[in-house]
């Protein structure tokens, strides 16, 4: 044992030497590898000399682009092929270690001794729960599952689909890809995108996804002025939800609020075969009218679409967009599955009962601190200014944060200027340009800085034997995904375990 | 082949006056697969004008201030052209029309040569931080005679820009 042991760290020595002696330029560890952290990682290759190692806790990288947007949105998904050419072209000075966890597999400690900087672009995968009587009734998931589960992300529990009536309580671009997805799907013209075969394979469920299913009716529950939950979580994405400390005039002048970007809002009413429709009492379509001239660009393209589509969905497909609804109870059969949403009228006072097979919620995020990141008294990341954690007196790397849940949006500084000037943020430019911002700032932080002895984590995970996925492993993954979506004309076709692909 | 299929796509493009209205019968699953195949490499914009006749003058205002001045020709994207000269313009959806990292500023007096936005691009447009009248889609403006001498530039990011009016404490 002993021997072994020392032939081990004999055999690391040189190698050691060897990083030690050629690491003169800086070297950076990126936590996250979605799209903040690769445009992040982008801006930096291009405009310094720092070499980067990036973590992620999947299997296989690219975080949100490939299991959180909507496989009818392809196209988004292009960005992949920016991210592959910055890791071909700096094959010399950029890593990639998928399915290492930050805080356990390698601690944050010894990240941040281990490099001259760090960047925390993790996001925060811990969905806000439904906290209302009966809620853990079966069948009763967030919008984040059942997205991570028709993406492919391993390990997601099965969603039962065999229903006629889903409810969707959300007013954000997630519980419309929820819909978008669950309409389009039922039509039959998901087919070939790349949602995995054993997502649709299920017993029972082949005929959904074949479009051949009996009509299905969705209900979207948009609830408003309730205070459920805290304001901070909400304040990046979905501004409806604001409970009644915050100033009212922010509001739109109906007290209507919606935060779905409008590509995806014309896109839910131009679904084949669906009716999709705003039910809205008078009074709100009158003050929805009324205030159409007063409202900046827009808003008032969103509102236009809004308005276009008011009336009463019917037909065998039908969607209806619910406004003024606060669900307060979810009633279970004797099975323990959920069969009734019950929601309060905010406009009427009344009570009202919706027949639901399956409830998707989708009412915001919490920040997710990792083992060992500073957090301050509201349990997010301390942060020193606008992308940098305070680490106090700490040794070791200068650490920094960027993201579209993470770090960056739900700082103190968000709560109060950024995301009231600018609306609700979530698409794929503002993280973009968050990132290239954050990049600029950590280049002109280390231009002067030329020597490094920064070692990074490689050994540690060898010695630790952490099982991870290189960028080549991803690499072969990659392809063959790709062929075998070819055989059925898909994309690809998303693997789902990856025990084979991990490093020994 | 696929550059004749673009050059095809180009022209008609050139040629429509106004808003198509062609797209709107599509569903967003047959768009997808088509934008993405015709408009994905940007091959074209690596090629030298071949003669004078075809070059157009375009000045890049980069997010620093400086200028980069580039020799285009008829038919380059101004994105893709933004890409061969390492400009830092981004593209992620790569000219499809999904996202709105390619937002530029467009010289006014030329604004009116270019032809009106699609209502896609308006609606990725509607998502772009820092939004003007003169805004457009890098990916959707084809360099033509007329654009010769045309000027864009690239949205500044500062610290104003994610937190307008908001003071960091000092550190």
């Amino acid at each position: 044992m002993f021997i072994r042991l020392l032939v081990r760290r004999t055999r690391n020595v040189p190698f050691t030497f060897e990083a030690r002696k050629f690491s003169s330029k800086p070297k950076l560890a990126i936590v996250g590898s979605g799209p903040a952290g690769m445009f992040a990682c982008n801006g930096l290759l291009r405009k310094s000399d720092f070499s980067v190692d990036v973590f992620e806790y999947s299997p296989v990288p690219f975080g949100l682009v490939r299991y959180g947007v909507a496989p009818d949105h392809q196209e988004v998904k292009n960005v992949i092929n920016l991210f592959d050419n910055m890791f071909e072209k700096n094959k010399d000075r950029l890593k990639m270690f998928c399915n290492v966890n930050i805080g356990r597999d390698v601690t944050f400690d010894e990240l941040t001794q281990a490099y001259d900087a760090v960047l925390l672009a993790y996001g925060s995968y811990k969905t806000k729960k439904l906290n209302i009587p009966g809620s853990e009734s079966k069948n009763v998931i967030s919008g984040s599952e059942f997205v991570g589960w028709y993406n492919g992300l391993p390990n997601a529990s099965t969603p039962n689909l065999s229903t006629s009536n889903v409810v969707v309580v959300g007013n954000g671009n997630v519980a419309l890809d929820c819909a978008r997805v669950l309409s389009t799907a039922s039509s039959g013209s998901l087919r070939i995108s790349d949602i995995p075969d054993d997502r649709k394979k299920r017993p029972g469920k082949r005929k959904f996804w074949d479009g051949t299913r009996s009509p299905i009716s969705f209900n979207f529950v948009l609830f408003h002025s309730k205070p459920l939950t805290p304001f901070s979580a909400f304040c990046a994405r979905l501004p409806a939800f604001i409970d009644s400390a915050f100033p009212p005039f922010l509001f739109h002048p109906s007290r209507f609020e919606v935060s779905f970007t409008i590509k995806e809002l014309r896109e839910q009413f131009k679904i084949e075969e669906w009716d999709s429709k705003l039910e809205i009492s008078e009074e709100d379509q009158k003050n929805l009218i009324e205030s159409l001239p007063k409202l900046e660009r827009k808003k008032k393209r969103l509102t236009e679409v809004l308005v276009k589509n008011i009336g009463v969905a019917s037909g065998p497909k039908q969607c209806h967009f619910m406004f003024h609804r606060t669900p307060n109870e979810v009633i279970a059969d004797s099975d323990g599955n959920v069969q009734e949403l019950i929601v309060e009228n905010t406009e009427t006072g009344k009570t009202e009962k919706l027949p639901c097979g399956l409830l998707i919620y989708s009412i915001g995020f919490d920040t997710l601190v990792l083992d060992g990141v500073p957090q301050n008294e509201k349990k997010m990341i301390d942060m020193k200014d606008h992308c940098r954690v305070n680490m106090g007196s700490a040794s070791g790397a200068q650490v920094y944060a960027t993201g579209k849940f993470g770090a960056f949006n739900t700082s103190l500084l968000y709560r109060f200027s950024g995301w009231c000037a600018h609306g609700p943020h979530g698409v794929i430019v503002d993280t973009q340009q968050q990132s290239i911002f954050v990049a600029d700032q950590i280049a002109s932080d280390f231009a002067h800085k030329m020597k490094s002895v920064a070692s990074g984590v490689e050994l540690i995970l060898k010695e630790k034997k952490v099982p991870f996925i290189s960028w080549d492993a991803w690499k072969l993954i990659d392809q063959q995904e790709r062929n075998q979506g070819k055989l059925t004309g898909k994309v690809r076709e998303k693997l789902t375990t990856f025990e084979k692909f991990m490093s020994k | 082949m696929s550059s004749i299929l673009r050059l095809a796509q180009r022209a008609t493009r050139l040629l429509t006056i106004g808003r198509p209205q062609i797209k709107k019968s599509f569903t967003p699953q047959i768009r997808q697969f088509t934008t993405t195949n015709l408009l994905k490499t940007g091959d074209f914009e690596y090629e030298d004008p071949k003669s004078e006749d075809e070059v157009v003058n375009i000045t890049y205002v980069l997010r620093d201030g400086t200028e980069r001045k580039i020799r285009g020709k008829v038919g380059d994207n101004v994105m893709f052209l933004a890409h061969r000269y390492d400009i830092e313009m981004e593209g992620a959806c790569e000219a499809s029309l999904a996202c709105s990292t390619c937002h530029v500023y467009v010289d006014p007096a030329f604004k009116d040569k270019l032809p009106e936005p699609l209502e896609e691009e308006d609606d990725m447009l509607d998502m772009a931080p820092a939004l003007k009248d003169n805004s457009r889609l890098g990916c959707q403006i084809v360099l033509s005679k007329e654009l010769d001498g045309i000027t864009v530039t690239l949205p500044t990011m500062t610290r104003n820009f994610y937190v307008d009016g908001h003071v960091p404490k000092p550190h």
